[in-house]
């Protein structure tokens, strides 16, 4: 009784410094955000920008470095650095565009980046476990604070219903995700990658894990946007407020795929064709609906949903092509992917104005003649998104689909080919809008500088990595040698 | 000595009455509670899989998946309160200003 | 089968028992009372005094935020009956994460504390 814990080493605490630093932050900012007057409250946010600078910087220390803790749950790999340095830029672009849009919502309270903050910790958890449990454990971390960022503009009703929807949603699926990790739990006797691993490689496959992996692949597939699982999307996206939807579009989706990626390659390696066909028939699926469906929509951030869904679809080629290029254009095209959709979403943003979301096709309309920059930088993203060269959405898609050949999935390749030029149509639409059709008379645009600073910096970053993919691709290859080639 | 086959065809029963609950009634708090039968489900399939191989780790499991169930539970509460100021409903289809 | 079954008979036996005296008891009493109901029989009893207000009280919003906080704190203590069943050999390690535990619920405490969700009036 007294030493059966001899065998066991103690964690090794500095694999998780990143995390307890972005855990420290959003208490602070809890704990502080009620002693700073109403008037400026934007602190709160400036806090939080620094804090995914510092946090960037001190993750960065850690690339190249490889620990394996807490009893083989938790590993610091270069995917799960690479994954971390993906989420704080994207949140710092993301806090970047909520500073003014909260007040222009007179809902600016701390508590929005407090929330960001534990919800960036959960996916940190997520990217880094080894274990079932602690994948549900950090999705878990994750979701609830975005519940509570989906319904953030209380009186709003239809942010409030959204984040309702999301909640069902979300709660509905992660019990499924549960059921399917007990009965991985029941079938291998562990919950944790290596076990599953080692127990499959020395007992064969056991037919009861077929039925996990897909109860695996449904749980995670909600925040992914996934086809059994896109219904809540364009709703969430619509009602939310601009900005979380900016970061539910993005952020948690990645951190899904990241999660899903580590327990096919690392726990289900000998089930991979069987998976392979599951994301095959998915992938297909996602593509197609989410592409057809956003031609007949007038609403942009309806449209832009359901572009995030057939996004999702080309991510899942690159999980399912199994190789090592698939997951550096993955992560590659997680970048090219959070600098073009947060883009587009800062564009709503921007044209936020008294009276008007900004998110109909009609608040587009002339923007060309009233603010020519903007309509210009707004071309930039939607040309990346459809995958257009000379843009950081070109290369993405390329590097993919090339995944894909190398795999041989001629057919999936076939329709994403096709379905890319269906996307054509209907981002085109809102270019059209722009530049074709006159400005209708209403109010001013406000023309917010820290929404510009971050509209900028993502269209600068969209054609630079465009034309000089390399120092995201060098990213890439390192984290993908996690799994393939040591 | 219940046998784990038993077990989990308990399990496997409450999850269906939980995952019909949660599709069919149209309520938010009897949705809500469908959910936390399923997660019920999994808590016993975890117990019974811990007891049969003779393993800890399933029996630390439910109190996590117990934890997190609280923290879903309070969030959803919260938010239909915030809806029911607006709307003075709880009914899933008078929810309608986004389309389902 | 029956071997492995066996020490939940007698709690079996119990189950139905209590259901059957139940129903025969309801039975019974349904086949032979007499069927005469008025006004005072039939509102609702609260102790023999006549009924103040109906049934369907509404509720403080006040209440319910302390409901909130009394399950989210309730439920996260569950996680301390592991600990101090392995208190002695965990040891200090043991002490200090669990010491980060509940600091972490501390803070959540004093957020709560902070904006008021405390305070009655």
């Amino acid at each position: 009784m007294s030493n059966f814990l001899a065998g066991i080493q103690f964690p090794d605490i500095t694999a998780i410094i990143p995390e307890v630093i972005a855990l420290i932050i959003g208490c602070l900012i809890l704990l502080i955000d009620p002693f700073i007057p109403k008037q400026k409250k934007r602190l709160n946010g400036y806090i939080a920008l620094f804090g995914f600078v510092v946090l960037f910087f001190v993750t960065l220390s850690y690339l190249g470095k490889s620990i394996v803790t807490f009893f083989d749950m938790f590993s610091v790999d270069n995917f799960s650095t690479s994954m971390k340095l993906f989420f704080f830029v994207a949140n710092f672009v993301v806090v970047l565009i909520s500073l003014r849009y909260l007040e222009m919502e007179d809902s600016n309270l701390g508590e929005y980046y407090a929330l960001l903050m534990f919800a960036t910790v959960g996916m940190m958890v997520m990217v880094s476990s080894k274990d079932l449990i602690m994948f549900y454990i950090g999705l878990e971390t994750m979701a609830i604070p975005l519940y509570v960022l989906a319904g953030f503009i209380r009186m709003n009703e239809r942010s409030a219903e959204s984040a309702l929807k999301y909640l069902l949603m979300g709660v509905f699926v992660s019990g499924i995700f549960l059921y399917g990790i007990a009965l991985t739990y029941g079938a291998t006797g562990s919950t944790k990658l290596v076990d599953i691993v080692r127990f499959t490689y020395i007992n064969g496959v056991n037919p009861i894990l077929f039925v996990a992996i897909i109860l695996i692949a449904c749980g995670l597939g909600l925040e992914i946007a996934m086809v059994p699982f896109h219904f809540w999307a364009p709703d969430v996206y619509e009602g939310a407020p601009t900005s979380v939807t900016a970061f539910i579009s993005v952020v948690p989706k990645v951190a899904a795929i990241a999660a899903l990626l580590r327990v096919y390659f690392e726990g289900f390696t000998f089930f991979a064709p069987y998976w392979q066909t599951v994301l095959w028939l998915l992938s297909a699926l996602t593509m197609i609906i989410g592409n057809v469906t956003a031609v007949v929509q007038d609403n942009v951030k309806r449209m832009l949903a359901y572009s995030s869904v057939a996004h999702a679809g080309y991510m899942l080629m690159g999980i399912l092509s199994f190789n090592e290029l698939g997951v550096s254009s993955l992560v590659y095209y997680f970048f090219a992917y959070s600098f073009m959709n947060i883009g587009a979403f800062a564009l709503v943003i921007y044209l936020r104005r008294k009276n008007i979301v900004g998110d109909r096709l009609e608040d587009f309309r002339g923007l060309a003649q009233k603010d020519p920059i903007a309509a210009l930088v707004m071309v930039v993203f939607l040309l990346s998104l459809a995958g257009v060269p000379p843009t950081v959405g070109f290369v993405g898609k390329f590097l993919i689909f090339s995944a894909a050949l190398k795999a041989g999935f001629y057919w999936l390749l076939v329709i994403a080919v096709v379905t890319s030029v269906i996307s054509l149509y209907y981002y085109f639409k809102i270019a059209r809008s722009m530049y074709l059709e006159e400005p209708v008379a209403d109010e001013p645009l406000l023309q917010p500088l820290s929404v510009k600073i971050a509209i900028f910096l993502l269209a600068i970053l969209t054609v630079v990595f465009g034309v000089y993919p390399t120092p995201i691709m060098n990213l890439a290859d390192l984290s993908a040698k996690v799994f393939f080639g040591y | 000595m219940i046998p784990v086959n038993v077990i989990f065809l308990y399990s496997l029963i409450i999850f269906c009455i939980g995952l019909w609950g949660a599709l069919s009634r149209r309520n938010v708090f009897i949705v809500l509670m469908g959910i936390e039968l399923m997660l019920n489900a999994v808590n016993i399939a975890f117990v019974g899989f811990a007891s049969s191989l003779g393993n800890i780790a399933g029996q630390i499991i439910p109190i996590f998946v117990i934890t997190v169930a609280a923290g879903e539970a309070a969030v959803g509460l919260a938010i239909v309160v915030a809806i029911f100021r607006n709307r003075l409903s709880i009914n899933i289809d008078s929810f309608n200003i986004l389309k389902w | 089968m029956y071997q492995a079954i066996s020490p939940y008979v007698p709690v079996l036996i119990l189950i139905l028992l209590a259901v059957l005296f139940g129903v025969v008891t309801l039975l019974i009493a349904w086949l032979v009372r007499p069927n005469a109901p008025y006004s005072e029989k039939l509102s609702p009893y609260e102790c023999g005094v006549e009924p103040l207000q109906p049934g369907k009280l509404r509720m403080s919003i006040r209440f319910f935020v302390i409901v909130l906080l009394f399950l989210l704190f309730d439920v996260e203590a569950v996680f301390m009956y592991p600990w101090a069943v392995m208190y002695k050999p965990l040891g200090w390690w043991g002490f200090i994460e669990m010491a980060l535990f509940v600091i972490i619920l501390f803070v959540g405490y004093i957020y709560a504390w902070l904006k008021g969700a405390l305070e009655w009036e």
